[in-house]
């Protein structure tokens, strides 16, 4: 095969590239690989940088988890839960002295009661 | 007249795209097999070694924050992209200014074309024949191809250097098949009329 001269003269420009490309001066090829490796650096510094997000971001979730959670599972509590006066009495069976306070605030409370018939009445 | 055997290099090699090895040593490996072509072909749109190197340093931060995850069999399409991208950016940025030192100088330059980017002045400001007037087979050469529309110039290196094919050089130049074929056409025309009287 018989090279065109258009063929020829694009070997020898591509040639002459060639030849640039390979005979770059020092300082230049200092910058190129400053250059190279300042990109290649930002891989490893968006990984890193990802990282502490990737743990907050992690954290944020699991802790919306177990908060949702106890919202969802949460029995609902009786705050007026109270021991009837007879579980008082049983406690307070082997205690004399307590025995006795309880006695005295059983008849305060029979004399408010008492006392709040008799006022609604009047 | 122009010598146009092959060149004698001392090792024999060439850089072309289509005999570069498989990328090796990772990204690093890859970029530093392409920083030296990416420059050069920067270097011949900006005439200006500093700018070209900013274009090859930007084009690789923007690589690497764009398709380092990429199949690697992908990579050299995408940073001719990049790259091209780069320089054709800065082409028009490059317009803007000049337009705007046309204007504060209020010359009556008329800048209106089909296409502003292609038919761009040469920066250094040489015509056809200050290029033959170099003389040296060489750098009469590269001054031919440093002369060259910037859109023509692309695909004149992207088709004949870096060896990609029409579908790839349309895509590292952001155009269609046909402007490719166009741009190289009109290339070759220039660089065989402002070489005809050294080509014989």
């Amino acid at each position: 095969m018989i090279d065109t001269p258009e063929t020829l003269l694009r070997q020898r420009i591509a040639e002459l590239l060639d030849d640039r490309a390979a005979t770059l001066d020092e300082p230049t090829l200092a910058r190129l690989g400053a250059a190279r490796r300042r990109a290649t650096a930002r891989i490893g510094w968006r990984a890193r940088a990802w990282r502490p997000l990737q743990t907050a971001g992690g954290l944020a979730f699991a802790a919306s988890v177990v908060l949702g959670l106890s919202v969802l599972l949460r029995a609902p509590v009786d705050v007026t839960l109270q021991p009837s006066p007879d579980e008082l009495e049983a406690l307070a069976e082997d205690d004399a002295e307590l025995f006795e306070k309880l006695e005295f605030f059983r008849w305060l409370d029979e004399k408010g009661q008492d006392g709040e018939s008799n006022g609604g009445s009047a | 007249m122009l010598a146009l055997g092959p060149l004698a290099r001392p090792d024999g090699a060439t850089l072309a795209a289509r005999e570069r090895p498989a990328p090796a040593g990772g990204l690093d490996g890859f970029l530093a097999g392409v920083e030296r072509r990416a420059l050069v072909m920067a270097e011949l749109a900006t005439r200006n070694r500093d700018d070209a190197l900013d274009l090859v340093q930007d084009a690789m931060l923007s690589f690497v924050d764009r398709y380092a995850t990429h199949d690697p069999a992908e990579w050299a399409p995408l940073f001719h992209r990049v790259m091209q991208n780069r320089i054709r950016d800065w082409a028009r940025r490059r317009q803007v200014r000049n337009r705007w030192l046309v204007w504060l100088r209020d010359r009556d330059d008329d800048e209106d074309g089909p296409d502003p980017i292609q038919e761009a002045p040469d920066p250094a400001g040489r015509t056809p024949e200050d290029v033959l007037a170099l003389g040296v087979a060489g750098e009469t050469l590269m001054a031919a191809v440093e002369a060259l529309p910037l859109r023509q110039q692309q695909a004149f290196l992207l088709r004949t250097w870096e060896g990609l094919d029409v579908a790839q050089t349309a895509r590292a130049m952001g155009c269609s098949e046909g402007s490719v074929k166009t741009h190289l056409s009109r290339a070759m025309h220039a660089l065989r009329a402002r070489l005809e009287d050294h080509w014989q």
